[in-house]
Parts: structure tokens; sequence; C-alpha cells
């Protein structure tokens, strides 16, 4: 497993990892903090359900921390670059994998956005011009 | 979800597809892993058509079921047998496709993928 990064043994791709109870115990006590009496009430439905929540919930977590890390290391070395590379932004000097899936995953292109932040300024120009 | 209640000797029990009754099962087929556990149900039923069960295949759905109310009645004992869970499913029939919808419903759902949460 990754270190800071939670995955479960179905994401590890590998078809001949057979479920034992001792794994189930380690993800319900372990990652999950359930009790026992929670853990043999559980469906395996609500269990897959609570571990695929945590695993998203550290993801996210792991992805934010990452992201700050990365704005972080830009502005200490942003001064410092080359003439060449000042150009550059902070993904292209620091890609993450999930930028790109980012990006493909996301409903708006580039032109979309554009538009719906200048629609957005104008608005926000027109209410300050006729409070003035 | 709705509890599943199986009358058993005029007292409604309530069944209960957690864990426990998983682990319960897998002591009483002696099945180690829970991969292995859920194999021999899918191969057990795979057969069944229109609720068309075999003595075996009624005798394992009895075993499920009892598991379901022993885990549902956590470290309580039971006042009845294996036997009385399988003529109370036998008496009243209709029972056998709630419990298998129940069995159905407690398994996990096909997984939609995640995507980064931001």
């Amino acid at each position: 497993m990754q270190k800071g990064k939670v995955s479960t043994a179905s994401e590890s791709g590998n078809e001949d990892d057979y479920l034992e109870w001792d794994d189930l115990e380690r993800y319900a006590f372990g990652y999950l903090g359930m009790s026992k009496k929670q853990f043999l009430k559980s469906t395996p439905r609500e269990f897959t359900n609570r571990l695929s929540g945590f695993v998203q919930l550290e993801n996210q977590r792991y992805y934010q921390q990452m992201d700050m890390n990365r704005m972080l290391m830009f502005t200490i070395v942003k001064p410092h670059l080359k003439k060449e590379l000042q150009h550059k932004t902070l993904y292209d000097l620091y890609p993450f994998p999930w930028d790109e899936l980012e990006e493909k995953t996301s409903s708006f292109s580039e032109e979309e956005k554009k538009q719906s932040a200048a629609s957005f300024w104008d608005k926000i120009d027109n209410q300050v011009a006729k409070k003035d | 979800m709705a509890v599943l209640k199986l009358d058993i000797n005029g007292k409604a029990y309530p069944v209960l597809f957690g864990y426990g009754a998983f682990k319960l099962l897998g002591v009483r087929w002696k099945v180690s892993g829970v991969s292995q556990l859920m194999q021999t149900v899918a191969t057990t039923f795979s057969t069944v058509d229109n609720t068309d069960f075999s003595f075996e295949q009624m005798d394992k759905l009895a075993e499920l079921v009892f598991s379901g109310i022993q885990n549902a009645k956590l470290g309580k004992d039971l006042p009845f047998t294996l036997d009385d869970v399988a003529m109370a499913m036998l008496l009243d029939a209709s029972k056998i496709t709630d419990i298998i919808k129940a069995f159905v419903d407690s398994m996990p759902k096909a997984d939609k993928g995640c995507k980064k949460g931001k």
C-alpha cells in the first residue's frame, strides 16, 4: 500500500486475492474503528459502503494535502526560477496523476470556463456600477 | 432498510445477514474465508429456478436464515432448532422470496468508481 493513501484489496487488481476474516477485521477495527458488535451486525453492503466512503475521504485528504504542498513549493520556488521557466504554472512544474483525471472528468471546456468567468465578473461589474 | 422477520413457533424473529451471520455460517459449513463462503452460497443456489429448491438447497437456506437470526439476536440462546426454521419457511413459502431479497440486498452493489473529491 502506498504511504499516506488508502487502498482496498479489490483496488489492487489481483483477482487471486481472497478476502479472509482477518482482512475484514483489520479494516473494520483498524481503519473504520468499528466495535465488534457493529462489525458483526453490519451487512456486507453497509460495510463496503462504509469502507469505500472512508477510502474516498482519506484519498480526498491526501489529494488536498498534496495540492497544498505543491502550492507552497511553487510559491517558494517561483522567484528563483530561470527566465524560460517563469511562464510555467504549478501544474506544469509539479504535475500529479489526478490533474489529468480532473481535466478529463470536468464537464466544462476551457472556453466554457473562460466564458463563465467572464460573465460572472461582468455581473459583478454591473452591480458595482449600479451602486455607484 | 426494513428488517426481515420470520415467524417461528408463533413468534416473529428478525433475520440479519450481517458478517456475524456469515461468520457463524462459515463455522457451520467449515469454510474459512469470506470469499470462499460467498462462492459456496453462489454455487449452492446457482441452480435455483423460481424458488424451486432441492432438499439440500432448502437445508442450506435454513442454515443461512438460522445464522441470520442468531446474528440478529447476538449472544442470546434461541428457543428453536434448525428444523423449526426449515418448517417455518415451508409453511410460509412467500417468505423464501423475502429471504432471498434480503440476502441479495445485504450484498454490496457494483462499484460506481470514485472520483477525486475536492
